[in-house]
C-alpha cells in the first residue's frame, strides 16, 4: 500500500514539475517585459510580451500590457488590437476599456483633422452589446451550472410525490430552463465569435487601402487605423475584410491583425 | 594590504569642553571596484572613563555582506594625587564591514555620531569612489549560498554568503536605526509590517517633479515581497527612479519606539498634469513572512499604504510669458545653434536646440522654428535622453530642424526663446538663442520639392506632442496576469465541458425511461392478474362444489368467502380482506362498479359470514344456492373493467 502511494506521488511529481517550471518561466518573462516597460524600454517590453503570446499564452492582462507598450511606441492600431483582445478575454477589464476609449478617440480625432471620416467605434447592436458583457469562460460556466441544476431538479421531481414540493420543483425547473436557454445562447454566441467571426483591427499607420482583389490597384475604400473589421477570407498575403458599413475589400495581411 | 586612511576632524555638535573622539574610516583596497567585496573599518578612539554611544552611519549604496565589532584597546591611568589626581582612560572600538558596491559611482557614507560624557560629536560625511569593473555591463556573479535553503537557525542573523537572488536581504542588525515619529504620513502603522507612501511635497504646481517613495516596514524576516498593485498615479506623468531588477535592501529604523527593517519598494518621479487635488492611490503589497527559528513557518499577508492627496496649482498667471507651455516646468538651460553659417544653395543647415536640466523632459515643448525666409524647413526631429535615478529626473531634450536654402543671399533665422517656470525659484525664466544669419552662395544642388521622403516614417511634431499627451492619459501596465497556456482552448470547446453538458440530460432521460418501463411492467402484471381472476375463481368454485360433501359447514362457507374475496382482490388489485362493508362499497364505487354490484357483493359477503357461524345454514341445498350466487356474482363482476386506482399521496 505504502509502495503504491509512493509510486503515485512520484508520478504526480513528474507531471507537476514541468508545469511548475513552465509557469515560473512565463512569470519571469512577464516580469522581464514589465521591468523593461518601467525602464522606458518599450521595444524590449513588447518583445518579451510577444514571446509569451508566441508560447500560447492568452491572457487579458498580457494583452493589456502589450497594448499599453505599443501605445507608448505610437503603434496605436496595434494597441487597439491588443486592447480589443483583452476585452474579448475579459470584458470586465476596466483599464483596457479605458485605454481603448482614449486611443480610439485619439485616432478618430487625428483622422478627422486629416479630413477623413472615421467612426472607429460604431455603436454595437443589442445582441453584440449582450455578448460583450460576458467572457467566454463566464458564459460557459454559467450555462453549465444552470444546465446541471435544471436536470438535477427534474430528476429530483420524479421522486417526489407530495403536491407542494412537486409544484415548487416545477417552478424552479421553469426558471432554470429559462436561465439555461439564455446562457446557452450567450455561450454559443461567444463560441461563434471566437471560432468563426474572426474579427481584426487595422494596424497600418494612418489609413490603408482596401482594393478590389489581391494585388489589385483599384481602390475601393480606405481602412482607418484602429478600426474593427471582419475577416472573410485570406489568400497569399492578402485578407478580404468587411468594414462596419458592410463594404468588402482586400487589404494586405500585414495591415490587419486578428483580435 | 593597501590602506586608505581617512582621519576625520570630528566636529562638536554640542557646546562645552571635552576632547573630541578620533574617527577613522579605512578600506582594504584602493581603488574600490564595483562588484568586488571589500572591507571597510570604522575606528573610534575616545578618551573618557565612560563607554561612548556610537551611532554608525548608513552605508549608502553599499550592500553589507557581514559585519563585526571589536575593542582592541581599552586602558586607563591616573596622575597626580589626592584632590589633584587626574584619571585618564582611552578606549578604541573597531567596526568592520564586508561590503560590496553593485554599481560604480560616488557612494556617500553618512556622518558617524559619537556621544561621550553627554557631548555629541559628529564626523563629516565620507565619500567612496567606486570604479567600474573590467566586466562592467555584466552582473557580478554571486557566491553560492550554502545556507540559503536552510531554515534560519539563528533567527535574524543574516547568512554570511548573502541571501539567494529571489529573496530579500534582511536588515543589518548592527546598524543603528533611524528614529522616525510614531505616526507616519501615507501609512497605517502596524506593529508587524506595513506599507508607506511618502511624497516629497504635498503642494506643487502643474509639471513640477515630486518623488513618490513606497516603503515596506517589517518587524519580521520576509521571504518574499510582491507589489500586487502599483501606487495609483492617475493625473501624473510618471518616471521610474529605480532599476527594474534589483535586490531589496533593508535598513533598520525605529518608528514610535519600535524597531523595523525598512526597504524601498518603488521610487517614482511624478509630474502633475492638471491642477486640483490629485491622489496617489494606495500600493498593495503581498508579503510572505518567515517566523520562528529552526521550525520556521511561512505566512502570506497583504498590506496597503494610505492614499496621499496632493494639492496642485496652475503656474502663476502673473508675468507668464507669451506662448508659455504649461508642460515647461523645471530647472533648465537652453542652447540653440546652427552647424554652419555659410552654405551653397541646396546644402542643408541643421538648427539644433538643446534643453538640459531637471524636470519632465519628455513633455517639454521647444520653440517652433516655423517658416524661415529663403529656406525650406522640415519637421523637427526630437530626441530625449533621460536619467531617472536617485531623487529626480535629469537629462537632455534635443530638437534638430533641417533647413535647405532655396536661393542665394543672406538670411536670418530669428531669435528662439524658451520659457519655463522654475518651481524652486517660483518664477518664470526665459532663455534664448540666435538670431543666426546664414549666408547662402549660389550652387547647383537640386532642392527636393517635397518633404515626404525626409519625414516618412516619423510622426509630425504636432502629432508627437499629441501622442505624448495621450500616453500621459493612458493607464499603466498591470504587474500581474494569469499566464496559463491551457487557457488557449475556450471552455465551451473542451471535451470535458461537452461531456458534462451531455451527461445531465442523458441521466434525466435514463431516469424517465426506467420509471416508465417499471410502471408499464407493473401495469402489465396487474392486468394479467385481473384477466386471470375470473378463471381462477371458477376453478376454485368447481373444486369447492366437488368436495363440498367432505367439508364442514364452517369450512365450506369460509372457503367460499375466500374465493369471492380473492376474486375481488385480483380484480381491484388491492387487499380488501380488512375492509368494513362501508369501505368495500366506497372502494367498488371508486373503481367504477355500479351501486347494485356493490350491494350484491356486500350482501353476499355478509351472508357467507352469517352462514359460516349460523347453525341453520348448513344444508346441501343452501350450499348449492350459495355456490350459484357466488358464481353468478363472479360472472357479472367479470364484465366490468375497473377504473385505475387513485395514487395515494
Amino acid at each position: 500500500m505504502t509502495r503504491r502511494l509512493a509510486g503515485l506521488l512520484f508520478v504526480l511529481a513528474l507531471v507537476a514539475a514541468p508545469s511548475a517550471a513552465i509557469a515560473t518561466s512565463l512569470a519571469s518573462l512577464f516580469d522581464e517585459g514589465n521591468n523593461a516597460f518601467w525602464n522606458g524600454d518599450y521595444e524590449k517590453a513588447v518583445k518579451a510580451y510577444d514571446r509569451l503570446e508566441a508560447l500560447g499564452v492568452r491572457s487579458a492582462g498580457l494583452s493589456y500590457n502589450l497594448g499599453t507598450a505599443k501605445a507608448r511606441l505610437g503603434r496605436l492600431g496595434e494597441a487597439v488590437r491588443h486592447y480589443e483582445r483583452a476585452l474579448l478575454l475579459d470584458p470586465g477589464h476596466e483599464d483596457a476599456r479605458y485605454n481603448l476609449g482614449l486611443v480610439r478617440e485619439f485616432l478618430a480625432r487625428r483622422a478627422s483633422e486629416a479630413g477623413r471620416d472615421a467612426d472607429l467605434a460604431p455603436a454595437a447592436g443589442p445582441w453584440r452589446a449582450v455578448l460583450d458583457r460576458f467572457s467566454p469562460f463566464a458564459a460557459a460556466l454559467a450555462f453549465l451550472v444552470f444546465h446541471l441544476a435544471l436536470f438535477g431538479v427534474l430528476v429530483a421531481r420524479r421522486f417526489v410525490a407530495a403536491e407542494l414540493p412537486r409544484m415548487t420543483l416545477g417552478v424552479t425547473a421553469g426558471v432554470l430552463a429559462a436561465l439555461t436557454a439564455a446562457t446557452l445562447a450567450v455561450t454559443v454566441g461567444k463560441w461563434h465569435q471566437l471560432e468563426h467571426e474572426r474579427e481584426a483591427v487595422v494596424t497600418a499607420r494612418g489609413q490603408t487601402d482596401a482594393v478590389e482583389g489581391p494585388g489589385s490597384a483599384v481602390r475601393r475604400f480606405g481602412l482607418e487605423e484602429g478600426s474593427r473589421v471582419r475577416v472573410l477570407e485570406r489568400r497569399e498575403g492578402w485578407t478580404r475584410v468587411r468594414d462596419d458599413r458592410g463594404r468588402d475589400g482586400w487589404a494586405r495581411s500585414e495591415t490587419v491583425g486578428d483580435i | 594590504m593597501l590602506v586608505l586612511v581617512t582621519l576625520l576632524a570630528a566636529t562638536s555638535a554640542a557646546a562645552g569642553p571635552g576632547a573630541p573622539p578620533e574617527i577613522g574610516i579605512t578600506t582594504d583596497r584602493d581603488p574600490l571596484v564595483a562588484g568586488e567585496p571589500f572591507e571597510l573599518q570604522i575606528t573610534i578612539a575616545t578618551q573618557s572613563e565612560n563607554d561612548p554611544v556610537v551611532r554608525l552611519p548608513r552605508l549608502g549604496g553599499l550592500r553589507v555582506l557581514s559585519q563585526s565589532e571589536s575593542h582592541p584597546m581599552s586602558f586607563s591611568f591616573s596622575f597626580g594625587t589626592g584632590q589633584g589626581m587626574v584619571r585618564q582612560s582611552k578606549r578604541q572600538s573597531v567596526y568592520s564591514f564586508t561590503a560590496v558596491a553593485d554599481a560604480p559611482g560616488k557612494k556617500v557614507i553618512d556622518p558617524v555620531i559619537v556621544e561621550v560624557d553627554g557631548k555629541r560629536f559628529q564626523s563629516e560625511p565620507h565619500a567612496l569612489v567606486i570604479a567600474a569593473s573590467a566586466s562592467a555591463g555584466r552582473p557580478a556573479p554571486s557566491p553560492p549560498d550554502p545556507f540559503g535553503q536552510m531554515p534560519s537557525l539563528l533567527g535574524q542573523i543574516p547568512s554570511p554568503f548573502g541571501p539567494p537572488d529571489d529573496q530579500v536581504q534582511p536588515g543589518d542588525p548592527g546598524q543603528a536605526p533611524t528614529a522616525l515619529p510614531g505616526e507616519l504620513e501615507g501609512a497605517r502603522v502596524d506593529p508587524d509590517y506595513f506599507v508607506q507612501t511618502e511624497v516629497s511635497k504635498r503642494q506643487a504646481v502643474v509639471g513640477e517633479v515630486l518623488v513618490v517613495t513606497v516603503y515596506l516596514y517589517s518587524a519580521w524576516q520576509i521571504a518574499d515581497v510582491d507589489v500586487s498593485r502599483e501606487p495609483g498615479t492617475e493625473g501624473f506623468w510618471v518616471e521610474n527612479l529605480l532599476p527594474g531588477n534589483r535586490r531589496l535592501e533593508f535598513e533598520p529604523v525605529r518608528v514610535g519606539g519600535k524597531n523595523y527593517d525598512r526597504a524601498v519598494l518603488r521610487k517614482l518621479a511624478v509630474f502633475p498634469i492638471r491642477a486640483g487635488t490629485l491622489t496617489i492611490a494606495p500600493a498593495v503589497v503581498d508579503l510572505e513572512i518567515r517566523r520562528g527559528g529552526f521550525f520556521s513557518s511561512r505566512k502570506a499577508v497583504k498590506r496597503a499604504s494610505v492614499p496621499v492627496q496632493i494639492e496642485v496649482a496652475a503656474t502663476p498667471a502673473d508675468k507668464r510669458p507669451a506662448g508659455f507651455d504649461p508642460a515647461n516646468v523645471g530647472r533648465y538651460s537652453f542652447k540653440a545653434e546652427v552647424d554652419r553659417t555659410s552654405v551653397a544653395v541646396g546644402e542643408p543647415v541643421t538648427l539644433t536646440m538643446t534643453v538640459r536640466g531637471e524636470g519632465n523632459l519628455r513633455n517639454l515643448s521647444l520653440p517652433a522654428v516655423g517658416e524661415v525666409k529663403g529656406f525650406k524647413s522640415y519637421d523637427p526631429e526630437s530626441e530625449t535622453e533621460v536619467t531617472a535615478s536617485g531623487e529626480t529626473v535629469t537629462g537632455t531634450r534635443t530638437s534638430r530642424t533641417l533647413l535647405i536654402p532655396k536661393e542665394p543671399g543672406a538670411f536670418t533665422i530669428p531669435r528662439l526663446a524658451f520659457s519655463f517656470f522654475d518651481p524652486a525659484a517660483g518664477e518664470y525664466r526665459t532663455e534664448a538663442g540666435g538670431p543666426f544669419t546664414i549666408t547662402v552662395r549660389p550652387g547647383a544642388v537640386a532642392i527636393p520639392q517635397t518633404a515626404s521622403n525626409a519625414t516618412a516614417g516619423r510622426p509630425a511634431a504636432d502629432d508627437g506632442d499629441a501622442l505624448a499627451r495621450l500616453n500621459r492619459q493612458l493607464r499603466s501596465i498591470s504587474s500581474r496576469a494569469e499566464l496559463e497556456t491551457s487557457a488557449t482552448a475556450p471552455l465551451m470547446t473542451r471535451p470535458w465541458f461537452l461531456a458534462l453538458a451531455l451527461v445531465a440530460p442523458l441521466a434525466w432521460l435514463g431516469v424517465v425511461v426506467a420509471s416508465r418501463t417499471r410502471r408499464q411492467m407493473a401495469e402489465k402484471r396487474v392486468k394479467g392478474r385481473s384477466k386471470r381472476a375470473e378463471g381462477t375463481a371458477r376453478r376454485r368454485l368447481a373444486e369447492l362444489e366437488r368436495c363440498a360433501a367432505e367439508l364442514s359447514t364452517e369450512a365450506f362457507f369460509a372457503e367460499l368467502q375466500r374465493c369471492l374475496v380473492g376474486f375481488l382482490e385480483d380484480r381491484l388489485e388491492a387487499a380488501i380482506a380488512g375492509d368494513t362493508t362501508a369501505e368495500l362499497r366506497a372502494r367498488l364505487a371508486e373503481r367504477g362498479f355500479e351501486a347494485a354490484y356493490a350491494d350484491r357483493v356486500a350482501a353476499e359477503i355478509d351472508g357467507l359470514e352469517f352462514a359460516r357461524f349460523g347453525r341453520s345454514a348448513g344444508h346441501g341445498e343452501e350450499r348449492t344456492k350459495a355456490l350459484g350466487r357466488v358464481a353468478s356474482l363472479v360472472k357479472d363482476l367479470g364484465t366490468v373493467t375497473p377504473l385505475p386506482a387513485r395514487r395515494k399521496p
